[in-house]
């Protein structure tokens, strides 16, 4: 290996250039990979923070008498992820709850959830 | 041949793409496995998101069931459950929106316990499941005893334990409804007797302008008024004979005035099931149920007002009001209605009611006689404290 740092011949211009546009092709490409990534693992991110919330939202809603889950309930606003709730009703004494969570306008998840008058978890 | 090797051993050309190619080759590994991990971390956070909206869904499921058994609906156990295994003959499946739906069934936990039952529900988002499940007992409810029994939360009777089942109104059989001739009325007809089932549409008994009339019925039998049931004459009433049961039912409202009568005769067992509000008339119009035997047992048994409770009592509650100076032997079952009894009013029997609003000189006066007046409708599915699990 000694011996081959002491060459004195050096490398010819093409074999340089093919050896760089090689390199450079293969850089561009995996660190267009890495960025990807990067913006996967954001998203990653909010998606996991987005599923905390919508529990959280979820057991809070439950939590709630029968006559109190309706139209407006707050929304719940983290790390500019918002949970907004969208409650219908499906019958006298039954409705459907719908959270969604997004963020700036790209959705993160959503939960469906029944509520019933009558008992129930 | 040896020579040649040798020769291209110590040659130097394509050294340095030598050199690059390890180089790319660790960054293509090492690009791949970020990418890798990365991708894999997304998927999980899918995935998870999918599994928390299949568990809720889940229990979606074991809420409508919940809600189903309160409303007294019918069920039948699965045949083959198995411990995750979907059953052959499910409750109810309830699709939410594309690919999400739950599925529900019950279970008896022993034969040797019928009355502890186990329902188990499994939503399904997607390709993700969840499956829960939460054991019932039917048990017969502690707090109803009378006389009035408040509904609406914050009442002094008022318990989360405490719950009723609401009664839906049949569905119109038989013949078609027919009209009264309402030209003459009951008043001048002065009588009309039906017996077995029948249809009508509105009734009034004992119509102005006429003379008192009167109904009778005799029981068994049914009668459905496909809207209001009025006795709108003073004098006028409704008797009720022979032996047995006899249902009432009335889509609209049920009204009275002044010296008028509900007469039901011993030996019959009468339940009015209305849908509508009962209205016994203004400030000293009052209408007088079921009194004719206040000597005696106590007869409000044999009379069951029964207000169907299809209504939120918060923001639209039924009303039933009984006039000044009348009386009335029965059980009044109005869960989402407000329950008037008037001035000098006295009411034997039990009311169970949203609010119970009473006037003065007026009271409910029970009997431990009328104990069971309303067991079959309190007997109460109540899930057993720390049995939810997710299976």
């Amino acid at each position: 290996m000694i011996k081959v740092f002491q060459k004195k011949n050096g490398f010819t211009l093409v074999e340089v250039m093919v050896a760089a546009v090689i390199l450079a092709v293969a850089l561009i490409s995996i660190m267009g990979l890495i960025t990807d990534s990067y913006g996967w693992l954001r998203q990653n991110q909010d998606i996991n923070t987005a599923n905390t919330l919508l529990e959280r939202k979820a057991e809070e809603i439950k939590a709630l008498s029968f006559s109190d889950i309706r139209d407006p309930i707050p929304a719940l606003i983290y790390q500019n992820i918002t949970v907004t709730c969208d409650v219908d009703d499906i019958s006298a004494t039954s409705r459907k709850v719908t959270l969604s969570a997004a963020k700036a306008s790209r959705s993160l998840g959503r939960v469906n959830l029944t509520v019933y008058m009558y008992g129930g978890l | 041949m040896l020579e040649h090797l040798k020769k291209l051993s110590k040659c130097n050309d394509g050294y340095l793409m030598a050199v690059i190619f390890p180089i790319l080759i660790v960054l293509f590994l090492t690009g791949s496995l970020v990418t890798t991990l990365y991708l894999d971390s997304s998927r999980t956070s899918v995935t998870r998101s999918r599994q928390i909206n299949a568990l809720y869904l889940a229990e979606s499921g074991i809420n409508e069931a919940m809600s189903r058994l309160v409303e007294g609906q019918k069920y039948s156990p699965a045949t083959d459950p198995g411990e995750k295994a979907y059953p052959g003959n499910p409750w109810f499946t309830t699709t939410v929106e594309s690919n999400s739906a739950y599925t529900t069934w019950l279970e008896n936990k022993s034969p040797s316990s019928p009355e502890i039952w186990t329902v188990k529900s499994r939503g399904d988002k997607g390709e993700n499941s969840r499956l829960v499940s939460l054991d019932l007992e039917l048990k017969q409810s502690p707090l109803f005893r009378g006389p009035v029994v408040e509904t609406k939360p914050g009442q002094p009777y008022y318990s989360p334990d405490y719950t009723y089942s609401p009664v839906f109104m049949p569905s119109f059989t038989g013949a078609a409804p027919l009209n009264l001739p309402y030209e003459s009325g009951l008043g001048k007809v002065t009588a009309l007797t039906l017996t077995g089932d029948n249809t009508y549409t509105d009734m009034d008994i004992g119509k102005s302008g006429g003379d008192a009339g009167t109904l009778t019925l005799t029981a068994p039998g049914n009668l459905y008024v496909d809207g209001n049931l009025s006795i709108s004459q003073g004098g006028a009433r409704i008797i009720i004979n022979g032996s047995g049961n006899m249902n009432i039912f009335i889509k609209g409202d049920f009204s009275g005035v002044t010296n008028t009568v509900f007469q039901v005769n011993s030996g019959v067992n009468v339940k009015v099931t209305l849908q509508g509000d009962l209205t016994n008339g203004a400030s000293n119009k009052e209408m007088d149920f079921n009194c004719q035997n206040q000597i005696g047992a106590p007869p409000a048994s044999s009379l069951v007002l029964y207000v169907t409770a299809e209504n939120d009592p918060a923001v639209n509650p039924k009303r039933i009001y009984l006039g000044n100076n009348g009386g009335c032997f029965s059980g009044i079952f109005a869960p989402t209605a407000n329950v008037q009894v008037g001035n000098n009013t006295d009411m034997v029997g039990a009311i169970v009611a949203y609010t119970y609003i009473p006037k003065p000189n007026g009271e409910v006066l029970w009997d431990d006689s009328l104990g069971n007046i309303f067991d079959s409708f309190y007997k109460i599915w109540s899930p057993i404290p720390g049995s939810f699990k997710l299976l």
